[in-house]
């Protein structure tokens, strides 16, 4: 199975969420690789210096120093970067914020759920979408950016 | 020969005498009268004529049904020279008076016939004499002179001229007359004062005047004193007692006003007056007359009121005459113009108050334009005569025409003073600038606070939301792990729980003081900032123990400000100092602050016109990357990892909104590594 060897990168800067978010993939898809960053900064260093080659990039937005549409910026400004799938992942949902990074390039825009299964669920719907090539550039619809469990 | 006779004959006793015309008529040939030789004339004849010669009155004589003439010399200048003497004597009178007879015939007709006496003064009967025919007047009475038989023998006429008194007397009345026309004409009412009756008589008009219609001619003073308005008695008493004082030349002269008592009519009228005075230096006449003037009074005040007006006038008012001198300049006029206000302004040449330009334009442009139009109005300036200012006016100038011919008489000008209303617009202008580049920065402030609010909502709504998200995951896994769960796991996840729970408790209690900050009370009070920093190190207390730091602080000034706001404004800045420490580092924190001048320093360029107060925080800190010191004073913008150094991110957010609320500037400065710095900037009159 492809899936399972997919390279995750997340960037959050908070460490409950990095640790929730690496027990639910490893519900769901225990052979991923996830890599984590604590910052907008610690990010770019990670991409720029390919210590990390992502094939997904979950991405949060509120972070210090260097927060998540600067970084989506400045990927997508980069050859080498631009065509890594990045996925929102965001606590926050407002019509502007997800315009501005549907805008700048962003695949999916995922609302952090507030238990657990929302969680497992969002990350493997996310991986499916992916495995099924609904992420790629030219798939990606705005009416289909946004998932958010009711 | 005829006259043979006469020469010879003595002469009868009733012809002696009797002038030149008894000369005459003893010479006359009175044989070729129908009379016959004076010897043969009866006694009643002889009688008559002469009475008729010796009288000294004039006299003149018809005798017989021939109606012949005699005369004595008191009668022969009546006759004039180169008239009918001396051929009428001896004439029949209807050959003598041809030019008259028409009207004589009959009075001789009632003597001769009827027996009558007639009778007439100064009848007009126009006689030639003198060579022309003359207007000659007569009173005269024609007698019959009667025979023994009681037959009318004769017409006796005694007679005097009265032509001279006749023409004295109509020259009197004539002369009465224009004057009474006069009088009338003037409109003039007259009256005649008697200082003995103190009564007094006056035309018709006075009567009318005074509402004195009654029939007594003579009226007394008091009742006429009565139409007198109360104001002017006692001064109209009092002129008619002086006039009667020999002292004063009999001169009265006075105005007042009458009220007519039925009519109500009010008049004013001017009294003027003479009187006179006997040897003894009393009045005994005292006449005049009374002018009404009441329109020449409201004229005279209207002018007045209109004099004032333009003298008081604020606008500049001038009278140009044809010849092109001013014969007037108001006040404000001769203030703008820079002439002085008893300065004849006619022998001001108009050249003095204007540039060689100005009265070029005059001439080829307003002249020409107020006299073909009867109006130029438009910009127009004066120079002033002393300072040689040159003042900008608006020129509003008439033609003033005479009001019967029509023609030109000079020219109206009124100018007003531009300058204040120029100093307004420019005032003005400068106001609309300044408002306008204050209504812009107020703009900008108010976009950038509402950038700032909808940023404020944004990361509330996101911030607060995360604590609850984790404390429901968490939940939601401690659930999923029913009963076999790991215990060890499970106290993790509680304090998770905890944690988050605590955390939100911060965002919410920072959340309130940041918008505690825009509401509540903010009432300025002069505060010791020594005495401030002491209670806030007194709060902090357990923290310095516990790293240890060191709080050094100069002497710092007593500010006018909101007291719990700079208290939480130091506290926040000292405990982020001691947060902000690097793990082998004791806190070090300087506290100081100076005063300087608008220019020293960038800052102080943009925002301050006077000095102000600086005061420094400095730290030994982790500082931070240049790039950051904008960013980490807006809400919830944080620089390190939650789990690295807690904190909600509404600090500095805090700090900034103390230090604008004091109409002050707060900036950081960091060196990654070495330490951060804060300054504050407050305007000196906050002290």
């Amino acid at each position: 199975m492809g899936e399972n060897t997919r390279t995750i990168l997340l960037a959050d800067d908070d460490e409950d969420d990095r640790e929730l978010f690496g027990d639910a993939l490893q519900e769901i898809a225990d052979a991923a690789l996830l890599h984590t960053a604590g910052n907008g900064i610690e990010l770019m260093e990670i991409l720029r210096d390919r210590s990390v080659v992502p094939d997904l990039l979950f991405l949060d937005l509120n972070m210090p120093r260097k927060n998540g549409h600067e970084c989506l910026s400045e990927i997508r400004k980069q050859d080498d970067l631009k065509d890594i799938t990045v996925i929102i992942f965001s606590t926050s949902f407002q019509r502007d914020t997800v315009n501005s990074v549907y805008d700048q390039g962003a695949s999916l825009y995922i609302v952090k759920p507030d238990n657990f299964t929302g969680l497992k669920n969002v990350i493997s719907q996310a991986l499916a979408l992916y495995e099924r090539g609904d992420l790629s550039k030219g798939k990606r619809d705005r009416e289909k950016f946004i998932l958010r469990l009711s | 020969m005829k006259n043979q006779p006469h020469q010879v004959e003595t002469i009868p006793a009733f012809l002696e005498g009797g002038g030149e015309m008894g000369a005459l008529t003893r010479k006359y040939d009175w044989t070729s009268t129908s009379l016959g030789s004076f010897r043969n004339w009866p006694l009643n004849l002889q009688l008559v004529v002469s009475t008729l010669l010796h009288s000294r009155f004039p006299m003149f004589l018809f005798w017989g049904p021939e109606l012949i003439q005699f005369y004595n010399d008191a009668y022969r200048p009546s006759l004039g020279t180169n008239g009918k003497h001396p051929a009428a004597l001896g004439q029949r009178a209807e050959e003598c008076w041809p030019e008259i007879w028409s009207r004589i015939k009959p009075l001789l007709d009632k003597v001769m016939q009827h027996g009558e006496t007639v009778w007439y003064e100064n009848l007009c009967l126009p006689i030639y004499r003198n060579g022309a025919l003359e207007d000659v007047y007569w009173t005269f009475s024609y007698s019959p002179v009667k025979g023994e038989q009681g037959t009318i023998d004769g017409a006796l006429v005694v007679c005097t001229e009265t032509t001279a008194s006749v023409l004295a007397a109509n020259k009197i009345k004539e002369t009465s007359d224009q004057l009474s026309f006069a009088i009338d004409a003037a409109e003039l009412a007259t009256w005649d004062f008697n200082p003995v009756t103190r009564c007094f008589r006056g035309n018709f008009r006075l009567r009318e005047w005074f509402g004195l219609d009654g029939s007594a001619e003579d009226i007394a003073l008091q009742s006429a004193m009565d139409a007198i308005a109360e104001k002017d008695r006692a001064a109209v008493r009092k002129a008619i007692e002086r006039a009667l004082q020999i002292s004063s030349g009999g001169n009265y002269e006075i105005e007042y006003t009458i009220t007519n008592a039925k009519t109500g009519q009010e008049r004013i009228v001017r009294a003027k007056g003479k009187a006179l005075f006997d040897n003894e230096q009393q009045p005994y006449r005292f006449t005049g007359t009374l002018q009404d003037i009441t329109a020449e009074v409201f004229g005279r005040n209207q002018r007045q009121k209109l004099l004032k007006l333009v003298d008081n006038s604020v606008d500049l008012m001038s009278i140009l005459e044809l010849n092109g001198t001013n014969s007037y300049i108001n006040a404000a006029g001769r203030d703008i113009l820079g002439i002085s206000q008893d300065a004849d302004v006619s022998q001001i040449p108009i050249s003095d108050f204007h540039t060689p330009d100005q009265i070029a334009f005059v001439e080829s442009n307003i002249i020409p334009t107020v006299m073909g139009k009867g109006r130029w109005a438009g910009e127009f300036a004066i120079r002033h005569g002393q300072t040689g200012e040159i003042i900008p006016l608006y020129n509003n100038c008439h033609r003033i025409d005479d009001l019967e011919t029509g023609e030109p008489i000079g020219v109206g000008a009124v100018m007003r003073d531009m300058r204040p209303e120029l100093n307004a617009r420019k005032i003005l202008e400068e106001k609309v600038k300044e408002r306008t580049k204050e209504l812009q920065q107020l703009n900008e402030e108010l976009e950038k606070k509402n950038q700032d609010l909808a940023s404020f909502a944004y990361v509330s709504s996101h911030d607060l939301q995360e604590p609850l998200r984790k404390i429901n995951t968490f939940i939601s896994r401690i659930e999923e792990a029913g009963n076999n769960a790991d215990p060890v796991k499970l106290k993790e996840y509680f304090r998770k729980i905890k944690n988050s729970a605590t955390r939100m408790q911060q965002l919410i209690n920072d959340l309130l003081s940041f918008s505690r900050l825009d509401t509540s009370d903010t009432e300025k009070e002069p505060t010791d900032l020594n005495v401030l920093l002491a209670s806030v190190r007194s709060d902090l207390s357990e923290s310095i123990k516990r790293t240890g730091a060191v709080i050094e602080a100069g002497n710092l000034p007593t500010l006018n400000v909101v007291k719990y706001q700079f208290h939480q404004l130091f506290t926040n800045l000292i405990s982020n100092a001691i947060k902000f420490t690097g793990v082998d580092n004791t806190p070090m924190i300087t506290i100081s602050a100076t005063t300087s001048q608008a220019g020293e320093e960038k800052i102080a360029e943009s925002h301050f016109s006077g000095g102000y107060l600086h005061i420094r925080v400095q730290d030994n800190g982790i500082g931070f990357e240049e790039q950051y010191s904008q960013r980490i004073f807006e809400v919830f913008q944080r620089l390190h990892d939650k789990n690295q150094y807690e904190g909600t991110g509404i600090g500095l957010s805090i700090c900034k909104k103390v230090v604008e609320n004091h109409e002050g500037v707060i900036r950081a400065e960091g060196i990654p590594g070495k330490g951060a710095c804060f300054h504050i900037y407050l305007p000196m009159e906050n002290e």
